[in-house]
């Protein structure tokens, strides 16, 4: 039940975090309220004062710097749908955030929202996981940085700090190629990932020389499979085979640490991590030109 | 059949039959105007909540209402201390029990309700209620429920005497057969899951009270109050809304009684409000069922025996003895039979009729056992169903009243004049339409017999995917007359409009369009010049409303019935003030009366005209409006009317991941006459997306202690449109009905009971296995694993 509260709107990032300081554990940020709405309603967060961070300027953008692309918290599911021709990598994102929800709440949810929400279920956590993204994020104390691995800490928990903002994510686009991939199992159209998979793929003159997989919906945050990465580490595309994914994927199912739940059972949750990788991987080598994509 | 064709051949000279008029609410309903009874709002108004049971089965030894009194804007608190005693039900034994009694019979059960100024305020008082339980054992497994040493959710017990029905002798059908194949299957509940909640506001005046609730089912809140309060039905008066989206969910549900009680507590018109979760956990949903079977089958395909016994859970508050079943007359070609329904209490959320009860759950067992006989023969499942479907004039096996009932089909019988039976079809025999020519049809338009390669086999393999089609078939029935028959009231105003008036539910099937349809090609004045009446019991003659696949033949009926009294009142009216002849050489067109006399061409007289002219002398007033209303009994459809649906899917199975992608479909449906194509389709669609829903995804989701886990649109998974292949085609049946109005059978259940079927034997032929529904990725992927 919604009672009555204090709408605010800062004018500034600063005057954000200082209304968030002066009024605590009561007060929200307001980003697209698609996930915020739901708790709210259902007397699961307590909102005194609403922060709303839409009128922000400098948040929403999302734009390429040498080496990195950066995503404002802000920008929109359907902003990044609109950014795919930017990288490769972004058109992973994309083809991702076209899974998420409807048309209407993509151009409400925010890419930070997604990620501030912190569901173990969210389908860009595993993904920003896999691109090897890191968080700006600015405080009371100042900005400070934390890798996506870190910044996800547990069910809808993070590493901010009660007053700090998600300003911007950022995805690193090496020099050399990278191509990434989001595979999920759900059940309609609109649905939260059973289980997922993203991974990415760099490869230099022929050559993988980064491999990164993250699973979803297994485990309260992304899990990376570190021992299938480092299977196809440091070999040659052309010498990638059937096997080697197969391989890599395998060690999925023994990371993962998913639950039951009315959405799925744990046993088909952790049988379906080696196929989504195997899928995704792929994905992701048949971009590169790898024979067995 | 003769009579029939000439009939049909009248369809060409029809002005407002059958033609794809809008809806007459489109524009309210895409402004957002049209009011819902949650839009709803009377002066004085005051907000109700209801206490819930967080046990399945437990007693009240104390409840103290103090607390919950004494806070600031609390104007009462009802408990079944001061709640009237009396049994109150739906229609059919779907609900049966008091408004409040004090005994918790499902988690989440009505236990009290608080009036207050606001619904915050309400919802805070709740909270103050102390009450003390006593906690029972609980039954949730409807088999277990059966057991004698079951704790018993109901004072009349849990298991309610088997309703059977039996055909032949089954040994000899065994004997006759060439082989026999049997299975059984376990259904989880589908819920309605109405997008739109719902609300309920009472008010009383003295010692009469009108309830303004969103209802498929006016006439039986009316009946349901006078029944729980005991006070004469001419002191109640239900106006029922459109309710959208119901399923079955929206018949009289008890908290629309607790208004009442709290409205009349309080001396204050009440509100209740229905939270999502609410509407989705402490109203109705779709039995739970369980279904063994065996079908007998000589080697030339032909059926010998059919035998199913069917559990049906009822949940705490649900009485049924039976569900219809109409699958066993559209199967009923084999000579012998036995069909036993056992219905049973449990101690989960009160189960109800939902759409095409036990047609979409026994009714895919038969299906399911039907293939099986195919695939043993290798026959194509088209072939099959057409060789074994009933035919017109075929012998239904549906034939007893049932148990409990109000009436009898031998009390309803009594009394009518042999002369009016001479008229009807024959009883218990199919009077008009089959799966025949649906399914000649559907599979021409469907390509079936080159995309359908044998049992088992798919059409097309890439990689982990497997593309196939199936067939189902689905039949339901058109109305059912037990518990009161129907009727209508149709008024010609003086201005030459007109007012039909009949009992309805507005869940989006377009029945204030097709009813009034019906009345104005009957009365053969403009449809725009048409209005209607549904929900005001006050004005509106009983019916049993919007349930049953009643509202197009039976409403229907009595609708054209209404109108065809009126126009004969006109014509008499019009022949001796105007044209000096008889009214059987009159008729009305497009609202002018005219003569088929050659000689009186020249005299046209409109409606109005003719009205206003006789008002002005009209000392008496009687014909300063016209009121028709049925002059017969209708005669008893569920003895012969049925609708049918054969339905093709094409779907792709991820064998990996068991996902099934719907990737084409086709409905096809015999009802007869289509009053509407328009409104049809989307029902025909509707129902589709309904079935397979239940196919595939949709399931309520119970914990240890009988509570719902996915009470919310996130976790029950309904279709969205997108699931659904997009063809914008519906290919109908050319049959004509020889009672229905102008033709018009009844058509909303069967689709639902056919694609079911057709989506799990499209599968079966993906994977070569049957996957038991709902066939969620996970379910497919276990039933895989059996095969390996
Ligand atoms: C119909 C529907 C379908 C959905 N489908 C999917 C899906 O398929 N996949 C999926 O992953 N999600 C899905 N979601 C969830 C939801 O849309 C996303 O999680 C969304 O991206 C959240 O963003 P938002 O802007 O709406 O966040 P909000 O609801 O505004 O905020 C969420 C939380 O994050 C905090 N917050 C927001 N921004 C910041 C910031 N910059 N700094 C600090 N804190 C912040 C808020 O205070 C709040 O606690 C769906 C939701 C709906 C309603």
């Amino acid at each position: 039940m919604i009672r009555q509260f204090d709408y605010l709107r800062p004018d500034s990032i600063d005057a954000a975090i200082t209304m968030k300081s002066r009024h605590g554990e009561r007060a929200r940020y307001w980003a697209g309220g698609t996930d915020l709405m739901l708790q709210w309603r259902r007397g699961e967060v307590m909102v005194d004062h609403c922060i709303d961070l839409t009128h922000l300027t400098g948040l929403d953008g999302i734009e390429a710097f040498p080496g990195e692309i950066r995503i404002g918290a802000m920008a929109t599911l359907d902003d990044l749908d609109r950014a795919t021709s930017m990288h490769p990598v972004m058109e992973a994102l994309g083809d991702t955030a076209r899974l998420m929800c409807t048309k209407q709440t993509r151009t409400l949810a925010t890419v930070g929202g997604n990620m501030c929400n912190a569901s173990p279920g969210a389908d860009l956590s595993p993904l920003f996981v896999a691109l090897e993204s890191h968080c700006l994020i600015q405080g009371p104390n100042g900005r400070r940085e934390v890798s996506m691995e870190d910044f996800l800490t547990g069910v809808n928990t993070t590493d901010l700090g009660a007053e700090e903002l998600l300003c911007t994510i950022v995805v690193p686009v090496p020099q050399a190629r990278r191509e990434a991939s989001y595979r999920r199992v759900a059940r309609t159209v609109v649905d939260i990932a059973l289980v997922s998979a993203a991974v990415s793929l760099t490869a230099d003159a022929g050559t993988v020389t980064d491999a990164r997989i993250a699973l979803g919906s297994v485990a309260p945050i992304p899990v990376r499979v570190t021992e299938g990465e480092k299977v196809l580490a440091g070999r040659s595309l052309d010498d990638i085979g059937a096997g080697h994914l197969e391989e890599a994927a395998g060690h999925a199912a023994t990371v993962a640490r998913p639950i039951s739940d009315v959405r799925a059972g744990a046993g088909y949750r952790a049988r379906m991590c080696p196929v989504l990788v195997r899928r995704a991987l792929a994905d992701a080598l048949g971009r590169l030109g790898g024979h067995e994509g | 059949m003769a009579a029939a064709t000439e009939a049909a051949g009248h369809r060409s000279a029809w002005r407002v039959a059958g033609k794809g008029i809008p809806v007459k609410d489109a524009r309210e309903k895409v402004t957002g105007s049209l009011k819902y009874a949650v839009d709803l709002e009377v002066q004085g108004m005051v907000h109700g909540k209801i206490l819930r049971s967080p046990h399945a089965h437990a007693r009240i030894i104390s409840i103290d209402t103090t607390r919950a009194e004494a806070l600031p804007g609390v104007l009462g608190v009802v408990t079944h201390h001061d709640t009237p005693q009396n049994v109150w039900e739906n229609a059919w034994f779907n609900y049966r029990g008091k408004i409040l009694d004090g005994i918790a019979r499902f988690h989440g059960d009505d236990m009290a309700a608080v009036a207050a100024v606001s619904e915050d305020v309400a919802e805070a008082a709740l909270e103050l209620i102390d009450v003390e339980y006593e906690v029972l054992d609980a039954v949730f497994d409807p088999e277990a429920a059966m057991q004698p040493e079951a704790p018993q959710v109901r004072e009349e017990g849990n298991l309610r005497d088997p309703y059977v029905v039996k055909w032949g002798d089954v040994t000899k059908g065994a004997e006759e057969a060439d082989f026999i194949v049997e299975t059984e299957i376990r259904f989880a509940s589908q819920q309605m899951a109405p997008l739109g909640r719902n609300a309920c506001i009472a008010e009383w005046n003295g010692d009469r009270v009108t309830l303004w609730t969103s209802s498929q089912t006016p006439s039986e809140l009316r009946d349901g109050i006078h029944e729980a309060f005991g006070i004469p039905l001419s002191r109640v008066r239900v106006i029922a809304l459109p309710s959208g989206s119901s399923f079955g969910n929206w018949w009289s549900a008890n908290f629309m009684l607790i208004t009442a009680l709290l409205a009349r507590k309080v001396r204050k018109p009440v509100k209740i409000e229905l939270s999502n979760e609410e509407c989705m956990a402490t109203v109705k949903r779709r039995h739970i069922e369980i279904s063994r079977g065996r079908m007998g089958c000589r080697n030339d395909g032909t059926l010998t025996l059919a035998e199913f016994d069917h559990i049906i859970d009822n949940g705490g508050y649900g009485f049924k003895d039976d569900v219809g079943f109409f699958c066993v007359d559209n199967w009923g070609r084999a000579e012998h039979g036995h069909y036993a329904i056992h219905g049973v209490n449990t101690n989960l959320l009160t189960a109800g009729c939902m759409r095409a009860v036990g047609d979409v759950t026994l009714g895919s067992v038969v299906e399911r056992v039907a293939d099986m006989c195919a695939i043993r023969l290798g026959m194509d499942p088209v072939e099959f169903r057409l060789k074994n479907q009933i035919k017109p004039g075929e012998r239904l096996r549906m034939q007893h009243s049932r148990q409990y009932m109000k009436g009898s089909l031998e009390q309803y019988l009594e009394g009518i004049p042999e002369e009016d039976r001479q008229a009807w079809p024959k009883l218990f025999h199919l009077s008009s339409g089959s799966t025949d020519e649906i399914l000649r049809k559907g599979a021409e338009a469907f390509d079936w017999s080159s995309k359908w390669k044998g049992w088992g086999v798919p059409y097309a393999v890439d990689g982990p995917r497997r593309r196939a089609v199936g067939v189902g078939t689905g039949a339901h029935v058109c109305g059912v007359e037990f518990e009161g028959n129907v009727s209508a009231v149709v008024r010609i105003n003086p201005d030459g409009s007109a007012k039909v008036h009949c009992a309805v539910g507005r869940q989006g099937q377009g029945s204030e369009t097709t009813q009034a349809q019906v009345a104005a090609e009957e009365l053969g004045i403009p449809f725009d010049k048409v209005e209607i009446e549904t929900g005001d019991t006050d004005s509106c003659p009983w019916s049993h409303g919007s349930l049953a696949s009643n509202t197009m033949y039976r409403v229907g009926w009595a609708t054209r019935a209404a109108a065809s009294d009126a126009k004969r009142q006109l014509l008499d009216i019009a022949g001796r003030e105007f044209f000096d002849s008889p009214r059987h050489e009159l008729d009305v067109v497009d609202g002018v009366i005219c003569s088929r006399d050659p000689n009186k061409r020249n005299i046209r007289i409109t409606v109005e005209e003719a009205l206003n002219h006789f008002r002005g002398t009209d000392a008496l007033g009687q014909a300063s409006s016209i009121t028709g209303r049925p002059q017969g009994p209708m005669p008893p459809a569920s003895t012969f009317a049925r609708h049918f649906a054969a339905h093709f899917a094409d779907v792709e199975v991820d064998i990996e991941t068991g996902e099934i992608k719907l990737l084409d479909f086709l409905a096809t449906q015999d009802s007869g006459t289509i009053m509407n194509p328009q409104v049809m389709k989307n029902q025909m669609i509707g129902g589709a997306i309904c079935g397979a829903g239940f196919a595939i995804y949709e399931a309520l989701s119970f914990d240890d202690d009988g509570r719902i886990l996915n009470a919310n649109l996130l976790d029950y998974k309904l279709l969205r449109a997108a699931d659904f292949p997009l063809r914008g085609e519906v290919i109908y049946g050319d049959s004509y009905d020889p009672v229905g109005p102008f033709g018009a059978r009844s058509a909303g259940e069967a689709p639902a009971a056919a694609s079911g079927p057709a989506i799990a034997q499209a599968v079966y032929n993906a994977v070569g296995t049957w996957v038991d529904m709902p066939m969620t990725p996970e379910n497919v992927v276990t039933a895989l694993d059996t095969l390996h």
